[in-house]
């Protein structure tokens, strides 16, 4: 489903732009009211259904030619309690801002339809009658197939679209939710693995004091420091890193089978892939890098031999 | 108090700051699942896809003044990007099940769009907004208008539309529902209702326990088909059950599987981030430790010297790294910033909670103090009094290469 707004009734393609599509359905969309014998219901959804390649299934709309129209059993039921005559035949008044037209009630559509049970369904000519703006224009358009075509189309015309069951996105969406928070967990573990590495990067600093002070004696730059303490912390990180990611398979694997010894049926299953394998070690290097450099810098602020009288 | 550093306190704080604020949500996490189809609430589902659910069995169940039940189909979908859980409700049911309220709006007697609080902040939707809503697993599109926002102290995710409405968007038959959300005073009150009834159905409870209630089995097949939903829920699924049964249960057990490995997880690298926190603590005083040592301290007079600074140190760190982590997952719940399928993790906080992490954190870091304690008092006196030594001749000797270059500044620095 293409379309410009999510007001339906405000919703804009223009027709001309369509040339390049091979396959489409054009439903031109507005909101009318319903009026017949001093009765009046306010803001109905009344469409008409462009098929120029007979792509719908069902033959409904076309057949809406003339006077006739189509209702959906939602829309019947709410006109009937409000007093309507909404029996085969009846005749029901639709008007708008632009002009207002009569139209006798065929049939209620079928609920099989792609379209929900709360619209009208009248044919193109009276469409135009009703709102002159959409004669060679569109609401929306339904396309059975995604290709560059269409996406160029729905990019060139600023258009948005979307998929007519949403069952799929919605959990694909919901997985991304949860991998965005356990990323966030991660995050937050990756701080302590940083002060980690700030700790033993101080403590290794302080236990090799005397190497850097001879180090600076002989006239070791900043750089040399800086960079000698931190491939250490990065090599640190990178070794617990590999060790770490062996051990977390094991113990991913252990965890679910002892759940299922404890007869706990869980529908995880443990997946090594690259990014499993590089984004934790990925995490290790730079937990490395951040949580070492700063003791690193803290290194050459340590007096070399020659200068500390 | 020779521990006593601004940047222990700190490196311990922010180690009760990640595990305070990474706890509550692990465990909003797990409450989820339960919290869509169940929470304090019972849930009856169809036992397997042979057997439809009748909303009438609700309505029956209505009569009981000792019973809210509301009957619920449920649709999987998207507005504007936001996944979001759609349920064909009772809505007066509803709320009353949830103990929600309408905030804005009113709600139409027969088809209504009723938008959860946390939902219209996340979409920008309001009521009098129209917004494009598709159908689930069934190709439809919608045109759908809010009428009004609900709130409710467990859940304003939803997006709430009639029963009619729901059944074309999941494709039901008439008068059927997914499940029945059922709150009742007297559960075994309940039971025996339900099992009254001709309809073989499945409850499950707060804790995601099932029951099969049928009076047309055997209580040897019940058991059968319990035990089969227990231990071989495949099978039980590729019979046709119950996919709401089958996921309060199976879902709720996957997550709480990832959930407690990650409070271990988080609870292994706090203390592995104590311990290396208090052991540089405690080397960078090795020199002050060495001298204690030199002017006649036993091991024992510096072991109680080194564990009360660790818990008087531990103590104020766990405090304000409770406060500030609570705070931090306050914001996170009020502003709903974590989701999943679209409905907003309510953080799990409350005052034990609150003491419980506070009481983990002071026992992880006096685990960790008395540990690294014994370790380091294990070092030999000399050592510790060779470092003290080192620190009081590098102050007063020369370096050699300047004394050979100057001889007469011999001992000046001295």
């Amino acid at each position: 489903m293409i379309y410009s707004n999510e007001d339906l009734s405000q919703s804009f393609i223009d027709g001309n732009s369509l040339s390049q599509l091979q396959n489409y359905v054009g439903v031109r969309f507005i909101n009318a009211n319903v009026t017949s014998m001093g009765l009046r219901h306010n803001d109905t959804y009344i469409a008409s259904i462009h098929d120029p390649y007979d792509m719908m299934v069902f033959d409904y709309p076309n057949e809406t030619t003339g006077n006739n129209a189509f209702i959906g059993n939602i829309t019947e039921r709410v006109l009937s309690s409000t007093g309507f005559d909404t029996s085969a035949g009846a005749r029901l008044t639709l008007e708008n801002n632009y002009n207002d037209i009569n139209i006798n009630l065929a049939l209620l559509y079928p609920t099989n339809l792609i379209f929900p049970n709360d619209w009208i369904i009248i044919s193109n000519e009276m469409m135009k009658d009703l709102s002159p703006s959409l004669s060679n224009n569109y609401s929306f358009i339904i396309v059975f197939e995604d290709d560059d075509i269409i996406q160029n189309f729905i990019k060139e015309n600023d258009l948005i679209s979307r998929p007519t069951t949403s069952a799929v996105s919605f959990f694909e969406t919901g997985i991304y939710q949860v991998e965005g928070n356990l990323w966030s967990i991660v995050l937050t573990t990756g701080i302590i693995v940083i002060m980690l590495v700030y700790s033993i990067m101080s403590i290794e600093i302080q236990y090799h004091k005397p190497t850097i002070e001879n180090l600076k004696g002989l006239g070791a730059k900043r750089r040399v420091i800086i960079g000698i303490f931190t491939l250490k912390a990065i090599l640190i990180t990178v070794t617990g890193g590999i060790i770490g990611i062996a051990l977390g398979i094991c113990v991913a694997n252990g965890v679910i089978s002892i759940s299922s010894l404890a007869g706990i049926n869980t529908i995880i299953v443990p997946l090594v892939t690259h990014n499993s394998l590089i984004q934790p070690l990925a995490l290790s290097i730079i937990a490395g890098l951040v949580g070492g450099l700063i003791p690193s810098l803290k290194a050459t602020n340590i007096l070399g031999r020659k200068e500390v009288v | 108090m020779m521990l006593l550093k601004k940047k222990t306190i700190i490196g311990l704080f922010l180690c009760t700051l990640v595990f305070s604020s990474s706890i509550p949500m692990l465990l909003g996490i797990q409450a989820t699942p339960n919290d869509v189809f169940g929470g304090d609430i019972m849930t009856i589902s169809q036992v397997n896809s042979t057997t439809s659910l009748s909303s009438d069995l609700a309505l029956d169940l209505n009569q009981d003044e000792n019973i809210i039940a509301s009957p619920e189909i449920y649709a999987f979908c998207m507005i504007k990007g936001h996944p979001v859980v759609t349920r064909g409700v009772v809505i007066d049911k509803y709320l009353e099940l949830e103990d929600g309220e309408i905030i804005e709006g009113s709600v139409p007697p027969n088809e209504f769009v009723v938008l959860g609080e946390d939902l219209a902040r996340r979409t920008g939707l309001g009521v009098g907004d129209k917004f494009v809503f598709t159908g689930s697993a069934r190709p439809s599109i919608f045109q759908l208008q809010v009428d009004a926002i609900y709130t409710s102290p467990t859940s304003a995710d939803d997006l709430l539309i009639s029963l009619g409405e729901a059944r074309f968007l999941a494709g039901l038959g008439v008068d059927a529902v997914s499940a029945i959300r059922v709150k009742t005073t007297n559960q075994t009150a309940l039971i025996e209702e339900l099992e009254e009834k001709d309809d073989p159905v499945i409850i499950s409870n707060a804790v995601g326990e099932n029951m099969v209630v049928n009076t047309n089995i055997t209580d040897e097949e019940k058991t059968q088909l319990t035990l089969a939903f227990k231990y071989e829920p495949e099978q039980f699924k590729s019979e046709g059950g119950s996919y709401v049964s089958v996921f309060i249960q199976e879902g709720g057990d996957s997550i709480k599987v990832v959930i407690i490995t990650f409070i271990i997880l988080d609870a292994a690298l706090t203390f592995i981030g104590a311990t290396a926190i208090l052991a540089r603590a405690i080397i960078e005083r090795r020199p002050d430790i060495g001298a204690l040592s030199a002017i006649g301290a036993d091991r024992n007079y510096l072991r109680k010297l080194i564990a009360k600074d660790i818990v008087l140190i531990s103590i104020p760190a766990s405090i304000a790294g409770v406060i500030i982590g609570s705070m931090i997952v306050q914001t996170i719940d009020t502003y709903s910033l974590m989701q999943m399928f679209g409905q907003t993790i309510h953080p799990a906080l409350d005052s034990t909670i609150m003491l419980g992490i506070f009481l983990t954190t002071i026992t992880l870091f006096i685990i960790s103090g008395i540990l690294v304690n014994e370790t380091l008092m294990g070092a030999s006196t000399q050592n510790m009094m060779r470092d003290s030594d080192d620190i009081v001749s590098e102050s007063i000797i020369p370096d050699l290469v300047d004394l050979l270059e100057e001889p007469e500044m011999k001992w000046e620095g001295a």
